[in-house]
Parts: C-alpha cells; sequence; structure tokens
C-alpha cells in the first residue's frame, strides 16, 4: 500500500476543506479520512482515582534549573510539583491545575507528566481528548519527544512533535508543529488550526497526529489540517526512526504566551479525558 | 449629563415563571403540564424590521429624548439592502430633543430566546463617539434587562456582541433592543445597525457573574426595604480572546443571605426584615457570582415632631404637607450624585445619594419658598460609608432675592459645614438630626425666594480626602 499518495490526496482535500470548511460542513458525502491507523496499543482512559498511573507516567519536577534550562528555557513562570492539587485524576479525567501560589521562589505552580522511559514509540497515531484551560499566560500542550539514548543526542537533534500547543488568550486556536536541526524555536515548521463555531476551554476536542515515514498528519475531531513532511522543514528530517514518548502540562507565562495579566483568572485546569496511541499497521 | 432611570417593576406573573422553572431543575415536570411555546425567531433588523408587529418603537418619555432618532436607510447596509440608521441630535438646539434613546419591543407576544447565548449586531458610525448603552430586554417591563455600557463605535462595520448571561430566562422577550446614545462632547452624529438578531457563538464563553461589581461591598438599608443589588452583570470572554462585560438585571440571579432573619431571599428578591447584618451572595445558575453585599439593618429617621400647619413648610417629609419640588436631583453637569426620593419603606419616603460629590434640590420659579417667617432649618442625614479624618458634607441654601431670578446682586448663599467634630457631629451609620437657626448660615441674609438646597462632599472628588458616597437624607423642611 502506498501511504504516501494516499496521503498526499488526502492532504490536499484537507487544504481545500479548511478554505471552505462551513460549505463541505454541510455536505455528508464529502467527508474527510482523518485517520487510518486503529491498531490500539495503548491508551489511558484516567479511569482510577488518585495519582496518575506509575506504570504510564512520570513527572518533571521544578522550574527546569534542575535540568539546566531555568524556566524551561522558554522563560516559563511554573514550578512543576506532582502534588495532588496540581495533578490529580478523578471524575474519569486527567486534571492538571496551575495556580497561582509562591511555592519554591515561583509564582505559580504547574505539572509536567511524560511517558519518558515507559512508554515510546516510532510512527503511530497519538491522540488526546482534552479541554484546556483558558486565559492570558495560560500555555497547555501536548506535545512528544524523541529519545534522547541516554543523554547522548541534544534537543532539536532528538526531535519534537507537538499535537497540541496553545495560548490561553486565544480560545479558539491551537497549533502544531514539528522541531529539528535547523528548525526549532522560533523557526519550528508549525501550522495553525482556528475553530469557527466554539472554543478549546469550555468543551472537549481530540487533538491528534498520524505518523508514518515522511510525514506527520495533524488533525482536531475530525478535520486534518496538515500534513508535514521533510519537504517542508529546512534541515534534517529526524522522525524516521528514533522512539518518541509523550507529554502533557501546562506551562504559565513565557515566550511562546506571554505572562498572566489582571484578568487572568486562576485556578485553571486541563482536563484530558484520555490518550490513546494506535501503531502504523 | 442626564441619567435614565427605570423603575424595575415587579411582575407576579414573571415571578412565577420563575419559581417554575427553578422547581423543573429539580425534578422533572409531570406530563400534564404543556409548556406554551413561542417564536424562536432571531432576527430583529436584517433588510427592515422583523417580526416585530407595528407598535414596536418606543423612544424615552422623559421630555429630552429625541422622539424621531432611526431611518431604515437602503443606502447604507452591511449585508443585503438596508440598515437602521440612528441619528442623535446636538445636545443643544434640536427642538426634539437633546439625546437618542429608546427601546423596540415586540407588538404581541413575546420571543423564546432559550436556544440563543448573545444579541449581536453590526454596526458603523459618522466617527466614534462611545455609546452610553446598547441592550435587550426593556419593553414595559425590565425584568431581564441587559446592556454594554460605553461602547465606542468607529467609521468602520465592528460587529457587537451582548452575552445573554443566562438564556433558559428568555421564554418570552418582548424587549428586543434598547439603547442610550448621548452627543459627543456635545455633538451629534450617525450611526448605523445592521443584522441585528439573537445568535448562538460557539465562542462565546466563560462566563463570570458579578454583583456589587465583584466587590465585597458594604451597607446601610432600612426593615422593611426590599434591596436593590447594584452592580449585577456578567463577563463573559469572545471567540477572539477579548472579554466584554454587561450589566443586567438581578432577576437572572438567585440570591443567598448568610443571616435569613435579617434579610430574607426569594429567588432574586431581598428584603430586610428584621434588626442586624447580614451578607448576599448570589449565583447565576450553578455558577457562583463575584462579589457580595453585607447590609446592616437601620432604624428610619426620627418621626417629625407635630406642628401647626402655619409653622412648616415641608421640602420632603411624610408627616407634614410639601410644597412643590422640581427635582432632588437635578443631575448638574460635573455632578456624579446619583439617586433621589428613590427609597419608599412601607410609605416612608427617604432620599438616597451615591457617588455624591454635589447634588441640587430645586425649587424654581413659582415654587421658589418664602421661609421668611420661619426661624429653623431641619433634615435627618445619615453617612453609609464610614468617615475619615477631614471629610465634610456642606449643605447651602440658595436664595434669588426679590427679583427671583439667578444672578444679579439680590442672589444670597449660606451654607453650614459638618464633621466629625462640629455640634451637631457627622457620624457613620446612625441618624444625624439637624436644627439649625437661619442665622447659622452665613451670608443668608434674605430668606423670601429660597431656590436650592445645594449639598457638597468631599467623597468622590479626587482632589480632596475623604470618603462620603453615600448619604440617606429625610424629613427635610422649615418651621418656627
Amino acid at each position: 500500500m502506498n501511504y504516501k499518495n494516499k496521503i498526499s490526496v488526502v492532504s490536499k482535500y484537507a487544504f481545500l476543506l479548511a478554505l471552505s470548511l462551513t460549505v463541505v460542513s454541510c455536505n455528508p458525502d464529502e467527508e474527510q479520512t482523518v485517520v487510518t491507523f486503529t491498531n490500539l496499543v495503548w491508551q489511558d482512559n484516567f479511569s482510577t482515582d488518585g495519582a496518575p498511573s506509575a506504570s504510564s507516567w512520570t513527572y518533571d519536577i521544578g522550574d527546569g534549573t534542575a535540568q539546566g534550562i531555568p524556566g524551561w528555557g522558554n522563560n516559563e513562570l511554573q514550578y512543576y510539583t506532582d502534588r495532588p492539587e496540581n495533578v490529580v485524576v478523578e471524575d474519569g479525567m486527567l486534571k492538571i491545575t496551575a495556580i497561582q501560589e509562591l511555592y519554591m521562589g515561583a509564582e505559580y505552580t504547574s505539572a509536567k507528566i511524560l511517558t519518558k522511559g515507559l512508554f515510546e514509540q516510532t510512527y503511530g497515531r497519538f491522540e488526546a481528548r482534552i479541554k484546556l484551560p483558558w486565559g492570558q499566560g495560560l500555555w497547555p500542550a501536548f506535545w512528544m519527544l524523541g529519545d534522547d539514548s541516554g543523554g547522548s543526542v541534544v534537543w532539536p537533534q532528538i526531535g519534537e512533535i507537538d499535537i497540541m500547543e496553545n495560548r490561553g488568550d486565544q480560545p479558539t486556536v491551537t497549533h502544531g508543529s514539528v522541531h529539528g536541526p535547523g528548525y526549532s524555536g522560533s523557526t519550528a515548521v508549525t501550522k495553525s488550526y482556528e475553530l469557527t463555531d466554539g472554543r478549546f476551554d469550555t468543551e472537549f476536542h481530540v487533538f491528534g497526529i498520524e505518523w508514518g515515514p515522511n510525514y506527520i498528519n495533524y488533525y482536531v475531531d475530525d478535520v486534518l489540517y496538515n500534513q508535514i513532511t521533510p519537504a517542508d522543514v529546512t534541515g534534517e528530517w529526524v522522525f524516521n526512526d528514533n522512539p518518541f514518548y509523550m507529554i502533557l502540562n501546562v506551562a504559565v507565562g513565557g515566550s511562546f504566551s506571554g505572562n498572566p495579566n489582571a484578568n487572568t483568572v486562576f485556578p485553571q485546569t486541563m482536563y484530558v479525558d484520555y490518550v490513546r496511541v494506535y501503531s502504523r499497521d | 449629563m442626564k441619567t435614565i432611570k427605570f423603575i424595575n417593576k415587579k411582575n407576579s406573573l414573571v415571578l412565577g415563571l420563575i419559581l417554575l422553572l427553578t422547581v423543573g431543575c429539580e425534578r422533572e415536570l409531570s406530563d400534564d403540564v404543556v409548556s406554551a411555546t413561542f417564536s424562536n425567531t432571531a432576527e430583529i433588523f436584517t433588510d427592515n424590521f422583523v417580526g416585530l408587529g407595528s407598535n414596536f418603537y418606543f423612544p424615552y418619555s422623559d421630555g429630552y429624548a429625541k422622539l424621531d432618532i432611526f431611518e431604515v436607510d437602503s443606502e447604507v447596509s452591511y449585508v443585503g439592502s438596508s440598515s437602521l440608521r440612528i441619528d442623535v441630535p446636538n445636545e443643544i438646539g434640536d427642538p426634539g430633543g437633546s439625546y437618542a434613546g429608546a427601546f423596540f419591543r415586540i407588538d404581541g407576544a413575546g420571543r423564546d430566546l432559550t436556544e440563543y447565548n448573545a444579541l449581536t449586531f453590526w454596526v458603523k458610525s459618522t466617527g466614534a463617539p462611545f455609546i452610553q448603552s446598547f441592550g435587550f430586554g426593556q419593553s414595559e417591563v425590565q425584568d431581564f434587562q441587559t446592556s454594554i455600557s460605553n461602547f465606542q463605535l468607529s467609521t468602520t462595520w465592528t460587529k457587537v456582541v451582548i452575552p445573554i448571561p443566562d438564556a433558559s430566562r428568555l421564554t418570552e422577550e418582548k424587549g428586543m433592543f434598547w439603547l442610550v446614545a448621548l452627543p459627543d462632547n456635545g455633538a451629534g452624529y450617525s450611526f448605523w445597525i445592521d443584522e441585528l438578531k439573537f445568535e448562538y457563538l460557539g465562542g462565546l464563553g466563560q462566563l463570570r457573574p458579578f454583583i456589587s461589581n465583584g466587590q465585597d461591598v458594604t451597607g446601610i438599608g432600612f426593615e422593611g426595604e426590599t434591596l436593590s443589588i447594584a452592580g449585577v452583570g456578567v463577563t463573559a470572554n469572545l471567540a477572539n480572546g477579548q472579554d466584554v462585560s454587561v450589566v443586567s438585571s438581578p432577576n437572572f440571579f438567585t440570591f443567598t443571605s448568610s443571616n435569613p432573619s435579617v434579610a430574607a431571599t426569594n429567588v432574586s428578591e431581598v428584603s430586610l426584615v428584621g434588626g442586624g447584618t447580614a451578607t448576599i451572595t448570589a449565583q447565576l445558575g450553578n455558577t457562583d457570582a463575584a462579589g457580595s453585599l453585607t447590609v446592616s439593618s437601620s432604624a428610619l429617621a426620627p418621626t417629625p415632631p407635630a406642628r401647626d400647619a402655619a409653622d412648616v413648610i415641608s421640602i420632603f417629609s411624610d408627616a407634614y404637607t410639601n410644597v412643590p419640588v422640581n427635582h432632588f436631583n437635578g443631575y448638574w453637569g460635573g455632578s456624579t450624585t446619583q439617586g433621589q426620593d428613590d427609597i419608599n419603606i412601607n410609605g416612608n419616603n427617604i432620599i438616597k445619594f451615591t457617588a455624591i460629590n454635589y447634588v441640587g434640590t430645586e425649587f424654581l420659579g413659582a415654587n421658589t419658598i418664602d421661609a421668611s417667617q420661619m426661624t429653623h432649618f431641619h433634615m435627618d442625614i445619615l453617612i453609609e460609608t464610614p468617615l475619615q479624618p477631614g471629610d465634610f458634607l456642606r449643605i447651602g441654601l440658595q436664595d434669588l432675592g426679590a427679583d427671583n431670578a439667578f444672578g444679579g446682586a439680590p442672589d444670597r448663599f449660606g451654607a453650614i459645614t459638618l464633621r466629625s467634630n462640629t455640634t451637631p457631629a457627622l457620624i457613620n451609620g446612625g441618624w444625624v438630626s439637624l436644627d439649625v437657626p437661619f442665622s447659622s448660615f452665613p451670608g443668608l441674609s434674605t430668606r423670601a425666594n429660597l431656590a436650592q438646597i445645594v449639598y457638597v462632599t468631599d467623597g468622590t472628588v479626587g482632589f480632596l480626602p475623604g470618603s462620603i458616597t453615600s448619604v440617606f437624607i429625610d424629613n427635610i423642611y422649615f418651621y418656627r
């Protein structure tokens, strides 16, 4: 089966769809093929109350100083903890909550959980159903980093796939990106997707990618909104061999979202209904 | 600067509906209940008015609002062939009036707006004036009146979104649209409105209700008084991330009292029923509103002694027959003072001035008062706000002299100034009764043509210290 041809057709279609969304969405005959991988290999439905499952998730703790990147490399303001105030499973959901409080010298606390070392995979479909926090200075994300081979490979060579990033002052916009050597930080390859009649902070939406050799497709709900291929990046394509792990976090402040202002309401919670991973075959 | 004031009429039918809806949230209604259904038409004006009937336009009848302010303009439109043009007059010189203020209501049955979450329209103007109010929910009643304030227009088409605090309450709404537009620094202007309709906007969210403007405020009320909770509304977030706030009727809210034996609540009504202090909080649906009102019960002002009619000239009391008064608050230019004779506790009328800096009560022309045979001035005063050192309340009397006209040689003015260390002294939270001989008003050498009582405080004037912003007044009269 020739994935590439199939996908590129879908992608072209998706572009047209995005341009004329209202028209297309009224016509059920022109449904998009959004995903093709259906072999579920990993999931967390967050059905057991308490801390996130230790067999699925680990934590980044602190403000990045211990990792040598204070502010996590982006001038972020939060101190990540594993306290239940900041990260807990209840009501069938994972809740990551950003709180305005003085804690360990930081003005805010929040949480960041990762499947690093617990579940990593090359290729596949990675998706999560999430309701986002909201407000100037909130920066929720569902993203992936490539395995660093025990520290011998460093970012951006390891590769980064951002499935969902949001600026809290743009409640209808999500961003999907890749970072790699020669295209990282402000030169990452990014496309944003905007809801035309809804919000990401008042209802759940599915954010996902379908990733195979030489392509990563980005979708929100039933809309495929971008495909990134080696032709789109200005450097080495680092997504064809390395296994990647998933990350869920809510950052506060920093270079992506700007800092909170007087109108930002705290606390703010990101609700995750499920995270599911499908293999490529 | 005029203030448009609406009396919030109580409507027993609507209260009945509110109770019914509340019950509906608790348990399912019986199968015997058949809800009346009303039109859910969204559009109010597209290329013309939609479904409003024939008698739908009501300019305000306060004597200042210009009566003919709108026209269906086929030269200008945002969508389609025409728009609704509003012409705001110059403040001075237009015999028709000095501002634009009107409501548009359905001549017929109300609409079911429960599926919408905002009133929206597109607007552009000849300039960039600030519009005092755009809203809905105003007809013969204002049970669910809601509006945005100080919206600045521009010369390009802009979409206005007025969030509905809780659309589940709007099952039969007649008040489709209302506006108050004052001249821009005295100058008139025009603006065009198009695609005026109710909508459900998926991008509108994060409704944050508030009372007392989101602050925790304290105040004084009187046993038997139905409290009006001020600064009520919601702030919502638009799809572009911007917040928009509306002020609304308290009828959207459910109030709760910390002490029902002091302040009793019945859904949206709060009544002072006993002595003491209670804190009022509120919910909009299931969402707690920011802000609170802590209210203390006060006794009413002392009843004036019985006097012969010939020994008293009463301006404001329930004990004596009052002389004609033009107004208790003249809303003079530069005055921030709100309120007038609008409290009535079981027949006992009380004046309340809020945000007071200065305010004048006037009895003009044929109403000027000859107090030459009287000897004293009486007034009962209750300062609601805490007193700070240096705070004062100055009470002045203006006499026009024999020409009975402002200006000129015979005008005489005298005033007394009350502070916390004068005799009598101002106090916070209790009535002070003034019985002041005219001789204590220096400069008031004549009093046969009294025309004004002038009140001045330092409360909201930024360049003076102090904090008197809210004053109750009762029993104003001259006597001998």
